[in-house]
């Protein structure tokens, strides 16, 4: 509990929700393998 | 920024809101307003549009009634459907009058432009598109609304993330009104955001809350405000104009395995590309990239023969690209790999580029652990 809280917390949403966190993780990896072309879309920092 | 400050409602402006509590998030919207006024040396900037089709619909209310007429770009030149699209609102409620490119260069064509002007008198001319990747004239545009007494506004979403890195010129100064995503090129949280003259400032407002909108996401807010931030980095510059150069690169090779760069190459972000002569349409074609693992769109190009939903483009853009660092070289790797890719419907050559794709993102990780 070093850090300071502000918001999402993923460890706990995968035992909450692991259907849901399955998605997302799900999603980040079709982002991180796949070539994104989509003129509209990006990767945001991790600061945004 | 899914951050506490979803958790608050905000109704109004900072310093004027209908809830208490609000003095946190205050300091967050007067953060976001005062980085985009001074990265795009604006008067006045809305910062809490959910989105961009959002902050057009308080354009529009902003400046117009419902059967006003409005001179936008065709959908099928490179429109949005907020431009007058038969199924949105904007079609529905307004007399909308399409201006479009000229079949010989595929470029705007300003002269139709300023006779259409001058033949409907619209109240406000728009300017922007989805799919045009030459630069607008933003004078010749300013010249014909002055000539009718139209204001004029621009639908930057697509390329308002280059005129923050000062890679392309921008319509701010001469804009009545300027609208725009917030999570394009930009690369901020997904959202809209409306900048104006000081003389519609009030308007603007009223328009987004409560004309159009309740309670702004504040989180998002937020966000918007640390990726205004970013853009203001010299770092971020150098982006803006390596998507450029990248979006000029992958044309040119594109061109070069046979297809054809609609309106004779790219000045931003996007090439739309003609690619009648592989034989395979624009639907099929996206079908087998996505096959091999290459996330692209089919797009119609301009008096395109074949309808909508089949289309005989494709529309190629390289922000997520150039954010993972790849350069003038991947481009000519990514052409090669669209051409495999559209040319076979083989489905274990789709397999075997997949996995060079693969290969090649590996190379570029984003968001690792």
């Amino acid at each position: 509990m070093s850090e300071t809280f502000y918001g999402p917390d993923f460890t706990l949403l995968q035992k909450q929700d692991p259907d849901v966190a399955a998605v997302l993780l799900s999603e980040l990896k079709r982002q991180q393998t796949n070539l994104q072309l989509i003129a509209s879309e990006n990767f945001t920092s991790r600061a945004v | 920024m899914g951050s506490t400050l979803s958790n608050k409602y905000a109704e109004g402006y900072p310093g004027k809101r209908y809830y208490g509590g609000c003095e946190e998030v205050d300091k967050a919207e007067v953060i976001a307003i005062d980085r985009a006024k001074s990265l795009f040396g604006a008067e006045h900037a809305n910062v809490q549009p959910h989105s961009g089709a959002s902050a057009n619909i308080a354009v529009y209310q902003a400046f117009t009634k419902p059967g006003d007429t409005v001179l936008a770009m065709s959908l099928p030149h490179g429109g949005h459907l907020t431009h007058g699209s038969k199924v949105n609102f904007s079609g529905k409620w307004f007399n909308i009058v399409s201006y479009g490119v000229r079949q010989d260069n595929e470029l705007i064509d300003y002269d139709e432009l300023r006779d259409l002007a001058i033949a409907n008198k619209p109240k406000m001319i728009c300017s922007g598109a989805t799919a045009y990747p030459s630069l607008i004239d933003f004078e010749k545009v300013r010249a014909i609304c002055d000539e009718v007494g139209a204001i004029m506004w621009v639908d930057a979403a697509h390329f308002i993330g280059l005129v923050a890195g000062k890679a392309i010129p921008s319509p701010v100064p001469y804009a009545d009104v300027v609208s725009f995503t917030t999570h394009k090129v930009l690369r901020g949280p997904r959202g809209g955001m409306i900048l104006s003259k000081a003389e519609h400032a009030a308007a603007i407002d009223k328009a987004v809350f409560p004309g159009m909108q309740g309670g702004p996401i504040m989180s998002a807010v937020a966000g918007k405000a640390i990726a205004l931030a970013e853009c203001a980095t010299p770092a971020y510059q150098k982006y803006a104009k390596d998507v450029i150069i990248n979006a000029q690169s992958l044309c040119t090779a594109l061109e070069a395995e046979g297809m054809r760069a609609v309106s004779g190459g790219t000045q931003t972000h996007l090439a739309l590309i003609d690619i009648r002569s592989t034989g395979v349409n624009g639907k099929v074609a996206d079908e087998r990239c996505g096959a091999a693992g290459i996330v692209l769109n089919k797009n119609s190009i301009p008096y395109d023969p074949e309808a909508p939903s089949v289309t005989s483009g494709i529309r190629v853009g390289t922000p997520a690209t150039t954010t993972q660092g790849m350069g003038v070289e991947e481009m000519k790797t990514i052409a090669s790999l669209i051409s495999r890719a559209i040319k076979t419907d083989d489905a274990s050559a789709h397999a075997a580029i997949k996995s060079d794709v693969h290969a090649l993102t590996a190379r570029f990780p984003i968001y690792q652990a």
